[in-house]
């Protein structure tokens, strides 16, 4: 399976009081107040098992009945297939899947180091690096193509990610139906046809809702194709505790639940049985700067709290980690993503959005998602806690060395350092002699160090050529039209 | 013949620590060399895990056991040496922790690390008075006395040893180490070589006897 994290130590921020009283407050929620859905598709569907739907605002109103059978119906054994078998990543409710995040539109060039509007080979390189990451297993392609035509950038950047990873591909740039078909047909031509995509999909499609309460048209029709096409849905919420959302974190989880609850009524009113994962991004607004504060302590926690949720109602989650502010790979990157990150790894969010990104989600760094990467599994191997059995105790071990002696050499030593410790990649921990003889290099040097060698070392499986020859025809297509 | 060599270099990089001590009897029952056993066999096999430690392929429990390996080998091949013949070796190490001093396991790694590079390490243990260190210098005809000590109180003990040592012969050449140990230290008690960690513990030693 790919790089996963098995969470044996499990912490719940809510306790079932909580759980229960957010469930309520989001049915509540949809309906008395209900969502705003933009779509006469979806209005059609709704309106026909018995919600109020008021044509003139849109806004439907769901009986809870309702909601929570449909909860039932989403598929609860999703596997986001990799382009390889080795990187099927399996939403068994055991593990996390860190994600590279997701859609950021600056990069820091890691040969001028100038910091600069992102372009098709960032999001070929941050793939390739991600690729070789053992702290990352899910490809959200971290920036987007906008060196490109214009209408072109989905099939642009599926392309890029598709021909630098072997692993499952999510995306967010298929916003309308026309570019869901292209990016189903890109997918397909890589798989070797729809019917192959339905059977496995590498890729998933992520559709989002507009807080508070709005569930736009365009968005929801295209992930509504691309449930069709059989590709599972990553339904992404983003209240903002203050400012899109009550200011209290219960509150901005509650209406992130009912519009999730929402999307998931029209998805499997459209498609029984689609795979939809509850997804979330809910950071606070700053209070001064009237920014989002993405990796602030608020944002672990509502992180948590709503993979607690989602597991309630028998969805996965994919929650937002490893956030931060920050301009640089500095100690403010540091403590905001292992915060942001430390908090839903622990309450075992299925996917964890994600690495390699600094200022909010908005510009990556190839350094960055190798730090990440080492801090998904330093993360990781909290999560797995100590195990305590005999051959852990080594009791035997212990009266076998005796007194004074050390358990290098011990078999046992052998057979477990691997799993037991975590061991680094870039962290330094040889002495200040050796590392002043090393040259003194601090962090980003030594990341750097490492995205040179996976440059170098690491390679990727090509992808069928269907996949350059169909993405031409795709751009050609867009561009005339 | 060959097969037997070669099959000995290959149980040092497997590790085979717990079953190598037979391949070893096997190997002179069936009339091989020692000699040509441990230069080619075991020395090459050591040699190749202690450059893959050196490039961070594999940790310290492989290369500890590598090291086990060899020994447990050693132990059974060069009491058949003929008297008179002697392994080449990168040079002869005198290795010990300070008196007063218990901690061992940095000097231990040292002595690991130099016998995978070729040198041949004589382990004095823990606890050495300066007497013995001299003592036992001059019996072995070290090239290196290395001196470990962990703590602030024990460090001064190196400064005792290197100071008649120096006065008795100018060849030997010191080394020395330990956690709170530092090269500007190493310098003003006279040393002649510091190391860090257990892997420049190498590096120093090669120049040492160069």
């Amino acid at each position: 399976m790919a790089n996963s994290i098995p969470v044996r130590w499990r912490r719940e921020v809510l306790k079932k009081d909580g759980e229960q009283r957010i469930r309520y407050a989001a049915l509540e929620i949809l309906e008395v107040t209900g969502i705003a859905v933009r779509s006469e598709k979806a209005q059609k569907l709704l309106g026909a098992v018995g919600c109020v739907v008021d044509k003139k605002s849109a806004v439907v109103k769901f009986p809870p009945s309702l909601v929570e059978e449909m909860a039932k119906k989403n598929d609860r054994s999703v596997t986001f297939y990799g382009r390889t078998r080795k990187n099927d990543a399996r939403l068994d409710f055991e593990h996390v899947h860190v994600c590279s995040d997701g859609n950021g539109t600056e990069a820091m060039d890691f040969d001028t180091r100038e910091r600069r509007s992102s372009r098709k080979e960032d999001v070929a390189k941050s793939a390739f690096v991600a690729d070789a990451l053992k702290g990352h297993g899910i490809n959200w392609p971290n920036v987007t193509s906008q060196n490109v035509p214009q209408g072109t950038r989905h099939i642009h950047d599926l392309q890029a990610t598709l021909e630098n990873t072997e692993k499952h591909v999510t995306l967010a740039t298929d916003t309308t139906v026309w570019e869901v078909q292209d990016v189903v047909e890109l997918a397909a031509a890589a798989v070797g046809g729809k019917e192959e995509l339905r059977k496995r999909p590498i890729i998933s499609s992520i559709h989002t809702s507009s807080s508070p309460l709005q569930i736009e048209g365009e968005g929801l029709d295209a992930g509504l194709v691309a449930a069709d096409a059989g590709l599972p849905i990553c339904f992404y919420v983003m209240p903002g505790p203050g400012s899109t959302g009550p200011v209290t974190l219960a509150g901005s989880v509650a209406i992130g639940v009912a519009e999730a609850l929402a999307g998931n009524t029209i998805f499997q009113l459209h498609r029984p049985g689609t795979a939809y994962v509850f997804s979330c991004g809910i950071a606070n607004m700053d209070m001064r700067t009237a920014t989002r504060a993405g990796g602030g302590p608020e944002h672990g926690l509502t992180s948590a709290a709503y993979s607690q949720m989602a597991h309630m109602f028998g969805f996965p989650a994919l929650v937002g980690g490893f956030v931060s502010t920050s301009k640089w790979p500095d100690q403010q990157a540091a403590y905001e993503k292992f915060a942001s990150a430390v908090t839903p790894i622990l309450a075992g969010a299925d996917m964890i959005a994600g690495i390699g990104l600094l200022e909010d989600c908005r510009t990556v760094w190839l350094e960055q998602l190798v730090i990440d990467s080492e801090m998904s599994q330093i993360i990781g191997r909290m999560a797995q806690g100590i195990e305590v059995n005999d051959e852990t105790l080594a009791v035997d071990v212990v009266n076998k060395v005796g007194v004074g002696k050390d358990y290098l050499g011990q078999r046992h030593t052998m057979n477990h350092f691997k799993t037991e410790h975590f061991i680094p990649v870039i962290t330094d921990r040889s002495s200040w002699d050796t590392w002043v003889a090393k040259g003194s290099k601090s962090l980003i040097q030594r990341a750097g160090e490492e995205v040179k060698r996976i440059f170098k070392e690491h390679t990727v499986e090509p992808v069928r050529s269907e996949v350059s020859e169909t993405a031409t025809r795709l751009v050609q297509k867009r561009t005339k039209a | 013949m060959a097969d037997a060599v070669a099959r000995l270099k290959e149980a040092v990089m497997n590790y085979e620590m717990e079953t190598i001590a037979d391949l070893a009897k096997q190997a002179l029952k069936d009339g091989v060399d020692p000699l040509v056993a441990i230069e080619k066999g075991l020395a090459e096999g050591i040699k190749t895990v202690g450059e893959k430690f050196g490039r961070g392929e594999i940790f310290l429990p492989e290369l500890v056991m590598g090291a086990e390996a060899m020994k447990a080998a050693l132990a059974v091949l060069e009491p058949a040496v003929p008297k008179g013949k002697h392994r080449s070796t990168a040079g002869k190490v005198l290795i010990g922790t300070v008196q007063d001093d218990i901690h061992e396991i940095g000097k231990n790694l040292v002595s690991t690390m130099l016998a995978s590079n070729g040198f041949e390490v004589v382990d004095l243990g823990v606890n050495v008075s300066g007497s013995d260190f001299l003592k036992k210098a001059d019996e072995q005809k070290a090239n290196i006395v290395a001196m470990s000590a962990l703590m602030t109180t024990t460090m001064p003990r190196m400064a005792e040893v290197i100071t008649p040592l120096k006065k008795k012969s100018k060849a030997v050449k010191v080394m020395v180490g330990g956690a709170p140990v530092t090269d500007t230290y190493a310098k003003e008690i006279g040393a002649d070589g510091y190391s860090g960690d257990a892997s420049s513990a190498v590096e120093v030693a090669k120049r040492l006897v160069r």
